[in-house]
């Protein structure tokens, strides 16, 4: 018993951080119709920023807003000189992001070197929390408070608040969201600064649970990709129930099927390609 | 001399190597109802759409209000007091009449990205919505989906937002397009409705209603203008006849 609330406790908190990931993706891709490659080397340098930020001792909280801050400034920059000006060419932003993520990658390499290193986890959520015969990382369920807490504002955010109201009407028709005195010019920006600050503080948020390492970027962008797919792309519900499900089918396929971890993990995104291409939750294309 | 609703100078615009407008100057003095006329292909949309701002001019210059917008954004345009419908409708299907007009509404207000302001809490927004529904006599369906409405009831909301803007110059592109008889009345008498200090622009095939409603007419063919004048002497002149007729 213990090991099957365990487990989903651990797919809980992994789901988490996966939401926290693909929520940022999911919202650029909604609006922007970019598919973001670089989104997971955001996540890692996020916490490598996170790390620095902690080695020169500032708290992890501080560090959290610093590696979310940095960046949302990188992807300020990406959107405005390279993004913007590829506007309308889709292939030629998935490449470009591709690239940006590889540059990040051995930059990566090249400033903290290619040695694994974790992240301290902050003092006052050290140790366990304990029911009965049950023990959880205080840590673990904190991020779970933290994805679930996200989770609401960017609802209120999206579907309550105008700035809300203005990313909508872009997502559903540029032009006549222009026509109504919608600067979406601003809007990109906006929106490609908050899923990169997500994908920022993300990373220094995973790393006392993932530790940060070369090739961090890699091991999480294909499950954020799967996320967004099993949840439909730009669907911020989507994105939130997809990343519980695979949080989950991470967790108890790796602890009871470790060799086909990946078969099960990916099994899902391939019968929702097949079955449902909009996603469980997913628009048809505008 | 008073500073014209639209004045467009030497405006033309290629796409590739084809020109779509070329060499279009007009100028429409506030108040006027102007209407565009044109065979399809003869540039009238295009030319709207540069006038809004949905693509840049080749060449050329556009003022509105006496106000030089050739570089500006469409989303600018509005703010200086340009409204526009669409040839093919466009509206937020998904969501209901009412939240299509508030979304036209917020669209003007200078606190319109504010994160932390719930739209549901802004009842004078809503209720204005609801008050400009009233007008195109929709208020009945305020909370019905767009995309269950009918046509001619789409063609009446898509003027509902861009009245909500409270426009002063209005650029309509077929309102009358794909409507019944009764609609084309309905849509008829809402066009008389509106202000005469609105400066309307129109798009229009259906010659009883677009005679009857413009002041002065411009006729265009393969990007240019090629007629412009008062009804009569527009119906008059022997090109006019060329374009439609061929001969």
């Amino acid at each position: 018993m213990n090991f099957w609330v365990i487990q989903g406790l651990n797919g809980l908190a992994f789901g988490s951080l996966l939401f926290i990931l693909a929520s940022g993706f999911s919202l650029i891709f909604g609006l922007m119709r970019i598919v973001n490659l670089s989104h997971g080397a955001y996540f890692m340098l996020g916490a490598y920023v996170g790390l620095s930020a902690i080695d020169a001792g500032v708290s992890f909280w501080v560090a959290i807003l610093i590696g979310g801050l940095a960046i949302s400034v990188l992807g300020a920059i990406i959107e405005r000189f390279i993004l913007r000006r590829l506007s309308g060419q889709p292939l030629a932003q998935v490449l470009v992001t591709l690239g940006i993520a590889f540059i990040i990658a051995d930059a990566c390499v090249w400033i903290w070197t290619g040695d694994p290193r974790p992240v301290p986890m902050p003092r006052e959520l050290a140790g366990a929390f304990r029911v009965q015969q049950l023990a959880f990382p205080i840590y673990r369920l904190f991020v779970i408070g933290v994805a679930f807490t996200l989770a609401a504002t960017l609802w209120f955010l999206l579907e309550r608040s105008r700035l809300g109201a203005m990313i909508r009407a872009g997502v559903d028709d540029l032009s006549m969201a222009r026509a109504m005195g919608i600067r979406t010019s601003l809007l990109f920006p906006v929106v490609f600064c908050l899923g990169s600050a997500l994908a920022g503080a993300g990373g220094v948020l995973a790393g006392p649970i993932l530790s940060v390492y070369p090739g961090l970027d890699t091991d999480m962008l294909p499950l954020a990709l799967v996320v967004v797919i099993l949840g439909g792309i730009g669907s911020l519900l989507g994105a939130f129930i997809g990343s519980l499900i695979i949080g989950f089918i991470y967790s108890y396929g790796q602890a009871l099927f470790p060799d086909l971890a990946y078969v099960i993990l990916f099994l899902p995104m391939v019968l929702v390609l097949t079955l449902r291409p909009t996603g469980l939750f997913g628009r048809q294309a505008i | 001399m008073t500073v014209p609703a639209l004045e467009v100078t030497g405006l033309h615009r290629f796409f590739g190597g084809l020109p779509a407008v070329c060499d279009v100057s007009m100028r429409v003095p506030a108040g006027e109802r102007r209407l565009l006329l044109g065979p399809n292909g003869a540039g009238k949309t295009t030319l709207f759409n540069l006038v809004a701002g949905d693509f840049p001019p080749s060449r050329g210059e556009i003022r509105i209000f006496g106000e030089n917008v050739t570089r500006k954004t469409a989303d600018q345009r509005t703010h200086l007091g340009m409204a526009r419908t669409y040839q093919i409708i466009t509206l937020f299907a998904k969501n209901t009449l009412l939240h299509n007009v508030v979304m036209s509404l917020m669209g003007l207000l200078r606190l319109r990205f504010n994160p932390l302001s719930d739209i549901r809490r802004q009842k004078t927004l809503w209720d204005e919505a609801r008050a400009t529904l009233a007008l195109v006599g929709l208020e009945h369906l305020a909370d019905r989906t767009v995309a269950d409405t009918s046509y001619g009831e789409k063609r009446r909301l898509e003027i509902a937002m861009a009245l909500a803007q409270k426009p002063k110059l209005l650029l309509l592109d077929e309102p009358l397009a794909g409507l019944s008889a009764d609609e084309r009345r309905d849509i008829q008498r809402l066009l008389q409705t509106i202000p005469r200090e609105v400066t309307i622009i129109m798009i229009e095939h259906d010659m009883d209603v677009a005679l009857a409603f413009a002041d002065v007419i411009t006729v265009m063919q393969r990007g240019q203008i090629v007629v412009e004048g008062n009804r009569a002497d527009v119906v008059a002149d022997p090109k006019t006849r060329e374009v439609y007729l061929g001969h």
